[in-house]
């Protein structure tokens, strides 16, 4: 029964605050009215803000693929120096706190930046800015597929007279096909359900619904059309999954895998090379030069370089009562972080063993299936959801939970979960049987075998999903911007904070915040690396 | 030697795979209809041969000739060359009737012809009937004979087979090996067969050119070759201590 605990914890902290979106949606006054649904709906704004969400996702979609395929390419098919340390480093920008990231273009594209040319405010820096968190994405999903496709079938695909394009076409295509599908839902899951590079990149005039739930809630206080508008996007998001879940079925074909060191050459051709160099100048121009950017100007004071943004963070300017240090939210976010993470990993354990089992034939069961699926749904709604669901549900009896600090870590668990999950089932399910009863029949203990054989193998992916659960926390804003106490932020509320108020001086902080967010986030990842198990990387 | 239907001239490649060795200076002609046996222990550079003659990797020095027309740097799809390779590469994603369209569809083979042609080459290699079924469904032996029917079905002007009973247990493999040698010379095809074991270059093969270190150095008929070895490593690979 190890299924109970994290299914209790996803049905009180996920399913309710769902349901009584729902409710609230749908039956404002007690009775089923769709009413005030249908006015939420017809409203022109929100249908402005609805077109925009999904044009915005499907161009962000089309544009990640356009620069990421080449990507994946790359190093599907060629062997470079750095190979490796490059593959890992691209999840870097994938966990990477959303606001760090807004606010590193910013200094970029924003007014004063470095280009010269002011895009904050246009769909251009949002677009930019979910090419740089979803690149990873499909270049990880569609590269790891395609450097399994023997480069034989290509080979022979060209004496048949396949020229290049029909090759891909006929050939690399139908089989990297299902992978490409499964990344281009999640990058549009991802930028359907994008909140703070919206919020800050956005401007005014470009919202998504993400951030109309939140101004409706936390500006306007219309609770019931910021319920109806969760409700709008929990639809398409179950509609994705659904679609994404049938295109699945329909299109993997199965093939012999051979290993990636096989199939991988270093170039050959002057072409061939031009095709290495100009993929590593994209990615050193995409990740490089925003973070780059973002260390340097937050050395760069008004009085010349040196800590002074940085000092400033202690400062408890500001004369209102209410203003806290900034300093004070790198506390506030590591202890959220390492309640979170204990959290997660206490349920990601439980539910990763009641979805494996014992490793028999029979532990496969229809339970186990629906249990991982179950802890599978999070994922794909969104932050915000979360965060208002919880707004709704936690302030009145029975659970009044409103002032309590609780409720943050509770969030970014709920966030973090199913990235736990995943990290832990396969490292579990990889532990043959057989491991277990040649350490027996050598003379074993029980208590010894799980001690010499459970413990090391686990131990790895533990610690890495630790990692990540701890990132995701540090990074989390989505869900936290509707449940943060004004007196204790946490570090991407404080940039936030930071950047909504005038002054050189502010936007410094907010650099020499995110510059300090943004270390710890490649400190844990790199922990994470080391830790990583070999050969099970579905992130 | 201006006569000879395929001519290697002088023909090197340079490093590229770590695990391929280069190819020195290799000449070779070979005339039309010929069975040519590539014999060579592993890392001999007998599948490189086999890539720079089909143009999937470049020769860095010397010209190759076939048919009077030099395709030295003509792209692979070009040069209408037939190569099998010893895991069959066959397409996971279609069936085998559309494995072997495949070069017909490339050479935009109308489809009522393409069908006909379909039907003639699964005859050929014995397996009718087989069009409809999954690639995976197949035996060792099934896909052997559907990666030779993909390769023939466009009429290439070479075949180039890279050890294509490899993946085969014995008993099927001398049995197949006659029967390939009897098809290729039915079709009055000009082909080069690489391969590491004695008995089925012999049993196949006009003439045999035996390569070490990534040089020819013997080229011969198998009797000629068995006679009188030229080195020391000629004898050993062929069995004679």
């Amino acid at each position: 029964m190890a299924a109970a605990p994290p299914l209790l914890f996803l049905a009180v902290f996920f399913a309710w605050p769902v349901v009584a979106i729902i409710l609230r949606g749908l039956r404002p006054d007690g009775a089923w009215d769709l009413a005030a649904f249908g006015e939420v709906v017809a409203d022109s704004t929100i249908r402005r803000v609805l077109w925009f969400t999904i044009w915005e996702s499907i161009a962000s979609t089309v544009l990640c693929l356009l620069f990421a395929l080449p990507g994946a390419a790359l190093f599907a098919r060629y062997r470079f120096p750095g190979k490796k340390l490059l593959w890992s480093a691209l999840l870097v920008p994938f966990v990477l706190p959303t606001v760090v990231v807004a606010v590193s273009l910013l200094g970029i594209i924003g007014s004063g930046g470095l280009s010269g040319v002011n895009l904050s405010g246009t769909v251009w820096a949002i677009l930019i800015a979910h090419v740089f968190f979803n690149y990873a994405v499909v270049v990880r999903t569609v590269g790891s597929t395609w450097s399994t496709i023997d480069p034989r079938l290509e080979e022979s695909a060209r004496a048949l007279g396949a020229r290049p394009w029909r090759v891909f076409a006929e050939v690399t295509w139908p089989l990297i096909r299902s992978s490409v599908a499964a990344a281009s839902s999640i990058v549009f899951l991802f930028s359907f359900t994008s909140f703070g590079i919206v919020l800050i990149l956005g401007g005014i005039s470009h919202r998504t619904l993400e951030v109309e739930i939140y101004d409706q809630t936390a500006k306007f206080l219309q609770l019931d059309v910021a319920a109806v508008l969760a409700l709008l996007q929990l639809l398409v998001v179950v509609i994705i999954l659904l679609w994404f879940g049938r295109s699945q079925r329909r299109r993997s074909v199965l093939f012999d895998q051979r290993s990636a060191t096989e199939t991988e050459q270093p170039a050959g051709t002057p072409r061939q090379k031009w095709f290495i160099r100009s993929n590593l100048m994209f990615i050193a121009l995409l990740f490089g030069t925003p973070l780059m950017v973002l260390v340097v100007r937050s050395f760069s004071t008004p009085e010349g370089w040196g800590f002074g943004f940085y000092r400033a963070l202690t400062d408890s300017r500001g004369g209102s009562t209410s203003f806290v240090p900034p300093v004070d939210a790198i506390g506030n976010s590591l202890m959220f972080a390492s309640i979170a993470t204990a959290i997660a990993l206490v349920l990601g354990l439980c539910a990763a063993w009641a979805i494996v089992g014992d490793g028999s034939a029979h532990s496969d069961t229809r339970f186990s299936r629906w249990t991982d699926t179950a802890l599978m749904i999070p994922l794909g709604t969104s932050a915000v959801t979360v965060g208002f669901g919880f707004l709704i549900v936690f302030d009145e009896p029975p659970l009044n939970l409103r002032s309590s600090l609780w409720l943050i870590p509770i969030a970014h668990a709920v966030v973090a979960l199913p990235f736990v999950v995943r990290l832990l089932a396969p490292a579990l399910r990889s532990i043959d049987p057989r491991l277990r009863e040649a350490a027996a029949t050598l003379g074993a203990s029980p208590r010894r075998v799980w001690l010499s054989v459970e413990v090391p193998i686990v131990g790895r992916a533990l610690a890495a999903a630790a990692g990540f659960a701890f990132a995701i926390s540090l990074g989390e804003f989505g869900a936290t911007a509707f449940l943060i106490r004004p007196d204790r932020p946490t570090m991407p509320i404080a940039i936030y904070r930071a950047l909504g108020r005038p002054g050189e001086y502010n936007f410094g902080q907010a650099m020499a915040m995110s510059t300090i967010l943004m270390l710890l986030t490649v400190v844990v990842m790199l922990v994470i690396d080391r830790f990583r198990p070999a050969g099970v990387s579905e992130f | 030697m201006s006569s000879s239907y395929l001519a290697l001239n002088h023909v090197s490649a340079r490093h590229d795979r770590n695990e391929d060795p280069t190819l020195h200076n290799i000449s070779v002609d070979v005339e039309a209809g010929e069975v040519i046996g590539v014999l060579g222990s592993s890392g001999s550079g007998k599948t490189t041969l086999l890539r720079v003659i089909a143009g999937l990797h470049n020769a860095s020095e010397g010209s190759i000739i076939l048919d009077g027309v030099d395709i030295t740097t003509t792209p692979t799809h070009l040069r209408g060359v037939g190569l099998m390779f010893q895991e069959h590469a066959l397409f996971p994603h279609l069936n085998v009737s559309d494995n072997v369209a495949f070069g017909l569809r490339m050479a935009k083979v109308p489809k009522p012809e393409r069908s006909i042609r379909v039907v003639e080459v699964l005859e050929l290699v014995g397996l009718t009937d087989f069009g409809t079924r999954d690639v995976a469904s197949l035996s060792g032996g099934e896909r052997q004979r559907v990666a030779l029917a993909r390769t023939l079905a466009p009429s290439p002007r070479l075949l180039l087979l890279d050890e294509p009973m490899g993946s085969l247990d014995r008993v099927l493999r001398d049995h197949l090996v006659s029967e390939l040698r009897e098809l290729i010379v039915d079709l009055g095809l000009t082909a080069l067969y690489v391969t590491h074991d004695r008995s089925e270059a012999f049993a196949l093969a006009d003439r045999i050119a035996v390569l070490d270190e990534g040089a020819v150095v013997q080229f011969d008929t198998p009797g000629v070759l068995d006679a009188s070895p030229a080195t020391e490593h000629v004898s050993r690979l062929l069995g004679h201590r």
